[in-house]
């Protein structure tokens, strides 16, 4: 069975002037250990569909079943990974990694030693006592996986997460998140637009056209792992790049979009 | 867990500066005793030169203060800050006026006062933005009255205060209280207001209650813009107790300062006034080292 399965999901949100439909009917299952992305053009309700998933925002039709329980609010089985970190500023990294046991109050010795050693695998040794301010960017999303991690996630949900880092950083980001994935296989759904992104970590990726928004493709990844960034270099990777970017291009563009803000992030 | 990371994703995602010193000997484990440590830090972040410079502007006034009193040479108009500072040792010990208190005496009068006002207005303006920014429907009846209340200066006030409730400690109390309410109120819907929805968002999918969320992320997040609110409103405070000591008191320092002024007391005037701005200072720093606390690396 699936671990994310998404079932007939339709949105609309009113406005003055009536309704503007969202999502129309998405069907779309992750497998256990998958790695899926979504790519579309903004407004075609990525965002919101991974919302949805999250618990954030209540489909208007169809259900999101997550490990055979169905989502109907936030909860620590779906792991949320945002475009900025959202570290707790007046935390240090240990007590930010430390946040969901503890409001869970299923903080132990072991879950301190176990914090201990996620901020070893993400690289962040000798920085647990720093606070998310000293840190750099790279280094505060590193903080954000091991925070998100320690409740051992059924499921991480990624809203475009390295959008606001810088080349080079989004780069590094990348590589650590394949390295990452490569020793603990944890199921993910990637949102982006950056098809570059998506091809280069994704078992699947899932093109969406907006007005209303609907999956019109699914591309396979069948590139072998573990992957390197220096992947992107070979003609297969090439053409699958072109693919998907073709079909992405092929949808109309989000009616929605006015002056560049886009709707799924404005609510 | 050998690090097995590599070293190739540290050099990629940028090196952090060189921060102050978390490494620490010993066990990994054994780090979780040591909560003084971020503690220590806070508070070593002492910035020399800012001390060093307001230190210089404080003895430049001093010095100016000094220049005219010696040009003008008439202690009514202007006593030199040696006067005063003589004036302000007498009255240490010596009741003013004769059948009065101490300067001691009246301040302790002022302060029991303003923290007894500040601190009612602060509990009642805070709970009241608090519930203001949680209830939508609230927010939108009370905040025209706010808007409207806020320009008034508390001291329109007093009047009638002293017409419903007399010359007692009460009137005083409630002054300072209507003084800090609007402020408090204004700071708190600010605060809470301002933290990012998806803090919240990040606690709850990690497993936090609505309950815990709210107390230990929004609150917690917006609890240094809270404290810039409550040092807003002690200055507004000191506002509002001389104010009405100097209209219906028999002690405090508001009092001090008009009975010195209808004697023509002049260095007695500064003297108050001096204190005035020592305990008011006082009451900021510790306001500011409680922001510290709450905002470290802030």
């Amino acid at each position: 069975m699936a671990e994310v399965d998404i079932r007939n999901v339709s949105k609309s949100y009113s406005h003055r002037r009536g309704a503007k439909e969202v999502l129309r009917n998405i069907n779309l299952a992750v497998q256990d250990g998958e790695f899926v992305s979504l790519v579309g053009r903004s407004g075609c309700g990525k965002t919101t569909l991974l919302r949805i998933a999250g618990g954030f925002v209540r489909a208007d039709a169809g259900s999101v079943i997550v490990n055979a329980n169905q989502v109907r609010e936030p909860g620590p089985d779906r792991g949320m990974l945002f475009q900025h970190p959202m570290l707790f500023p007046w935390l240090t990294v240990l007590d930010n990694t430390l946040f969901g046991p503890r409001a869970e109050g299923t903080c132990t010795r072991q879950t301190k030693e176990r914090a201990l050693e996620l901020l070893r695998l993400v690289g962040l040794e000798g920085f647990e006592l720093h606070f998310p301010k000293q840190l750099s960017g790279g280094m505060m999303h590193r903080a954000a996986f091991a925070r998100v991690m320690i409740t051992k996630p059924k499921v991480l949900l990624m809203d475009e997460p390295f959008g606001a880092l810088d080349a080079l950083t989004r780069v590094g980001m990348q590589q650590f998140l394949l390295e990452l994935w490569d020793r603990q296989r944890f199921t993910v759904m990637l949102v982006t637009h950056d098809v570059e992104e998506a091809v280069l970590l994704s078992d699947r990726v899932a093109i969406m056209a907006a007005g209303p928004g609907e999956i019109v493709e699914t591309v396979a990844i069948p590139l072998g792992r573990p992957r390197t960034y220096d992947l992107c270099e070979t003609a297969e990777f090439v053409a699958l790049k072109r693919h998907v970017r073709q079909a992405v291009e092929r949808t109309r563009s989000g009616s929605a979009v006015v002056g560049g803000r886009r709707p799924e992030a404005a609510e | 867990m050998a690090n097995p990371t590599g070293s190739s994703l540290q050099d990629v995602s940028s090196t952090p500066r060189p921060a102050a010193p978390s490494r620490m000997p010993g066990s990994a484990v054994g780090r979780f005793g040591a909560i003084g440590v971020p503690v220590l830090r806070r508070f070593a972040a002492i910035d020399w030169s800012r001390v060093v410079m307001g230190l210089i502007g404080v003895l430049g006034i001093i010095i100016i203060w000094w220049i005219a009193a010696l040009i003008i040479s008439d202690n009514v108009i202007l006593p030199s800050p040696a006067d005063t500072g003589r004036t302000l040792l007498h009255y240490l010990s010596h009741p003013y006026p004769a059948r009065g208190d101490t300067l001691p005496g009246n301040m302790a009068a002022s302060l029991s006062r303003i923290l007894v006002g500040f601190a009612w207005g602060a509990v009642a303006g805070t709970m009241l933005g608090a519930i203001m920014s949680a209830v939508r429907p609230l927010r939108l009846i009370v905040d025209p009255l706010i808007e409207l209340g806020r320009p008034l200066p508390p001291l329109a006030f007093i009047p009638l205060l002293i017409v419903w409730f007399g010359i007692g400690e009460l009137p005083k109390v409630l002054l300072i209280g209507i003084g800090v309410i609007p402020i408090m109120v204004v700071s708190v819907v600010a605060a809470l207001d301002a933290v990012p929805e998806e803090y919240i968002e990040a606690a709850r999918s990690l497993g936090a209650s609505r309950r815990y969320a709210l107390f230990h992320v929004r609150i917690r997040a917006a609890l240094p813009a809270i404290i810039t609110g409550l040092r807003l409103a002690m200055g507004v405070s000191w506002t509002s107790i001389v104010a009405v000591e100097m209209i219906a008191a028999t002690n405090g320092l508001g009092y001090v300062i008009l009975e010195a002024s209808n004697y023509l007391i002049t260095p007695l005037i500064f003297s108050g006034i001096v204190l005035i701005a020592v305990v008011a200072l006082i009451l900021d720093a510790l306001l500011r080292i409680v922001q510290r606390l709450v905002a470290p690396m802030g």
